[in-house]
């Protein structure tokens, strides 16, 4: 499974919240609180140091997987500028 | 990117992240000015990171733990976004002027890359910023920072109030409204070319008049004979900046130059050139 940057993972997330377009009631999320495990490591590509940040592929942890950082994360609803 | 014994700056990783969130506040906004008028911000962002810290001099380094690595530490970061008008207040103005070389150009190995480091961490990244710390603040607090010796510090602080000549050039176009048949006014240019009165510049060890000083231009008026040699310019006693230049060849008739106007040489300055 390939690794996402920790921007996509974000991202995905995010976008995963918001209400379907037709829902029957006009609902709207205006705030996301999220609190996750994450697999984090870094990848180097040419001078830059790119994050990569994913959720966990399994539900338990193995003693071959990286110890899990935990991501707390609070996403506010704004308007475009 | 800087790694050195599996290790990684731990500000290196939080630049990383930092480049994440904006990179995921791009695409959000970019997947809402698509369609709706509203997109989420990041307000607030903390992560737990389990990983090894280690200590190499000034640096913190950190590497992400592996499986099985049962004792390694937690560093929990958190961010959250603030205002300019907050990075403003917070923040010292030492403001780099343009082109200004870098305090490693200018110090050499008068201070180790340990030192600068320090050094930079204090805001510290060119001779005149560090200059104006050691004016707002003291030499003592440079030291406390930058774990300089007192005595490395000065010496650093006098090197870098050192006169620099980074090049001569006539001052052809408009020559200062002198006649033709007089040699060009020069333009020194570099950095500390003058303190509080206007320095003293000579030629092959004739005193030549200074027309207009700053710090980092001077204009003189040689005479024919002085278009090279060894340059001198003193700013204050034993801060003496010397270096060689030939102009030589604008030494010519004035109505050769009149006929065919020369184009503009420069003369580059030997970058060698300290007292």
């Amino acid at each position: 499974m390939t690794r996402r940057a920790l921007w996509e993972t974000l991202v995905e997330l995010i976008e995963a919240a918001r209400p379907d377009e037709g829902a029957a009631l006009p609902l709207r999320v205006t705030s996301l609180y999220l609190d996750v495990p994450l697999e984090v490591a870094l990848h180097a590509a040419g001078d830059e140091l790119e994050l990569l940040g994913n959720l966990p592929r399994w539900r338990w942890t193995t003693a071959f997987d990286n110890r899990q950082a935990r991501l707390q994360i609070d996403f506010r609803e704004r308007g475009l500028t | 990117m800087n790694r050195r014994g599996g290790g990684l700056p731990i500000e290196q990783f939080i630049q990383a992240l930092t480049s994440q969130l904006d990179r995921a506040q791009s695409a959000m906004a970019l997947k809402a000015s698509a369609g709706l008028p509203l997109t989420f911000a990041v307000k607030d962002i903390s992560i737990d990171l389990r990983a090894h810290v280690e200590v190499e001099g000034s640096a913190v380094r950190i590497v992400p733990a592996g499986p099985g690595d049962g004792d390694a530490s937690t560093l929990h970061i958190a961010l959250t976004t603030i205002t300019r008008p907050m990075i403003e207040e917070n923040t010292l103005q030492l403001s780099a002027e343009p082109d200004e070389p870098s305090l490693k150009d200018v110090l050499g190995d008068e201070v180790s890359e340990e030192e600068q480091r320090r050094l930079e961490w204090a805001g510290v990244h060119t001779v005149s910023q560090l200059r104006e710390l050691q004016r707002r603040s003291s030499e003592d607090a440079i030291v406390r920072v930058a774990q300089l010796p007192v005595e490395r510090l000065r010496a650093a602080l006098t090197r870098a109030s050192q006169p620099f000549v980074s090049h001569v050039a006539p001052d052809l176009p408009r020559n200062g409204g002198r006649p033709l048949d007089e040699p060009p006014l020069l333009r020194i240019r570099g950095h500390n070319l003058m303190q509080e009165q206007t320095p003293q510049v000579r030629i092959q060890g004739e005193q030549i008049p200074v027309l207009k000083a700053t710090a980092k231009e001077l204009v003189i008026a040689p005479l024919a004979h002085q278009l090279g040699g060894t340059l001198e310019v003193e700013i204050a006693p034993g801060l003496v900046s010397a270096t060689e230049f030939d102009l030589t060849p604008l030494n010519r008739p004035a109505k050769r130059e009149a006929a065919a106007p020369p184009s503009e040489p420069a003369a580059p300055a030997d970058e060698g050139g300290e007292p």
